[in-house]
């Protein structure tokens, strides 16, 4: 794993990933991360930064100075835990977590690779339109679904439809 | 009042006893149930992924709902977050708007206008009201003090929509005292589930789990009270190696508040899933007698 003082030693900033960060940013309507005053409030409040060392005013801070692509394969991407507290508490109304999920999205389309088991819920919500399959669960011995409790049906209507729309969904990427 | 429930991935393909209770309790408080087919995630995973991608999934499943004319009652905190902000982003850029209207088409939809995407703590604690609630006790959990937990997603961002306080949510604390058990302030109240570092962080994501778990448990509560399938998956579902990663003994119930809810409406506990709780809730409904 990267450390933040690496990247700044060691690697250059390249400037068409930067460019369309910034687009991005501005295409979104995203909080505008040139106004954080590196307060570290968010980092203070981080859920992930005890256990994980993730450091959102970092991500703000070595984006808007163009290190996009090495936070891409940054490790520590995948480290936020969705908490939102950084995205609440900013006194500058600037939004960690959303660069956050804009430099994951960018690393998606990159081709790179990105943790197996997300991964893994992407594809069946492409394949299924659920993050997993209905699962049995135990009660005493016995193993039961939805319908044995009663449950209605999660089927589709024209599930190959839905498919294909929600790929043309991906695919028009705005971004 | 008509309403449509949203499971969620969550609590559509695993935490049956959240819908099962839900399904219970509203009809005795006055709310009719409407069945929509097709409902699908809301679309979160794909927010990795990409914007129109993440969005399309959550306005579909907005625009089936409002072709029936109904509201839609998320069960799960992150689902609600994702409908609010696909209405606000589509509603500041005219671009996606128009990208998704067309991919929506395709599949026979459209999305005119607002749906209403509403919360459980809206529901009942703005809408039924605490006093409604109250009225319908049959049997009070007396003596029981629980802890109550809303869940991040439900209370932030607050700029997106106010369902509670984002740093002091009371509305949880108070729906449980309705129903005549203690449900005090404790400092944890605010730490996270973990639910969303699971497929990115295992470990981190358990560890969350189990240290909430273990403060709430050594503050002598008597069991933790979720209201969103996610949180309550981390909880009751995997309560136990949560116990295993932060190596401690844990056994404290964990109920989603439509169980307990339907406790004290006089409801029995399998109608509202209590056997499917991981946790030990046994304890639990023994204390209620």
């Amino acid at each position: 794993m990267n450390g933040i003082t690496d990247l700044l030693r060691n690697v250059r900033p390249s400037p068409e990933l930067v460019e369309k960060f910034n687009q991005i940013v501005s295409k979104l309507n995203l909080e505008y991360p040139y106004h954080c005053f590196q307060c570290f409030k968010c980092t203070s409040g981080c859920t992930s930064f005890r256990l994980t060392e993730i450091k959102p005013h970092a991500f703000v801070n070595l984006a808007r100075l163009g290190f996009v692509e090495d936070l891409m394969k940054s490790d520590l991407l995948w480290a936020c835990c969705q908490c939102l507290k950084c995205k609440e508490r900013c006194p500058q109304d600037v939004a960690p977590v959303d660069i956050i999920f804009l430099l994951r999205r960018m690393t998606v389309s990159s081709g790179a690779e990105i943790p197996e088991e997300l991964s893994k819920i992407i594809m069946n919500v492409t394949d299924t339109g659920f993050i997993q399959g209905i699962q049995k669960v135990k009660v005493g011995e016995e193993a039961v679904d939805r319908e044995q409790l009663g449950l209605p049906s999660l089927e589709i209507p024209n599930l190959d439809n839905f498919r294909s729309v929600l790929m043309k969904a991906l695919e028009a990427q705005i971004e | 009042m008509k309403i449509a429930i949203f499971p969620g991935c969550v609590g559509a393909t695993e935490q049956y006893a959240c819908e099962m209770s839900v399904r219970q309790v509203l009809p005795e408080l006055g709310v009719e149930l409407v069945d929509i087919p097709g409902f699908t995630c809301c679309g979160w995973p794909l927010q990795n992924v990409g914007t129109v991608g993440w969005m399309y999934l959550a306005v579909r499943n907005m625009a089936l709902a409002a072709k029936e004319n109904v509201g839609m009652l998320t069960l799960c905190n992150v689902c609600n977050r994702m409908f609010h902000e696909a209405l606000d982003t589509m509603s500041k850029n005219g671009e996606l708007r128009e990208t998704i209207g067309a991919l929506l088409r395709e599949e026979g939809l459209e999305l005119n206008g607002q749906v209403k995407v509403i919360h459980p703590l809206e529901l009942f604690y703005d809408e039924i009201g605490v006093d409604r609630i109250k009225q319908g006790v049959k049997k009070p959990l007396t003596d029981l003090k629980l802890a109550a937990h809303t869940g991040c997603q439900a209370i932030r961002p607050r700029k997106l929509r106010t369902i509670d306080d984002s740093e002091y949510p009371q509305k949880l604390m108070k729906l449980i005292e309705a129903l005549g058990a203690k449900s005090p302030h404790y400092p944890e109240r605010l730490d996270c589930c973990g639910a969303y570092l699971f497929y990115t962080r295992r470990d981190a994501s358990l560890t969350l789990a189990g240290e909430k778990l273990d403060a709430v448990q050594a503050r002598g509560f008597d069991g933790l009270v979720t209201i969103c399938s996610s949180g309550h998956r981390m909880f009751d579902g995997k309560q136990d190696s949560a116990a295993t990663t932060v190596g401690k003994t844990i056994s404290l119930p964990v109920v989603y508040y439509t169980q307990l809810l339907g406790l004290a409406l006089g409801i029995d506990p399998n109608k509202l899933g209590f056997q499917l709780n991981r946790s030990p809730v046994k304890t639990l409904l023994e204390k209620i007698g």
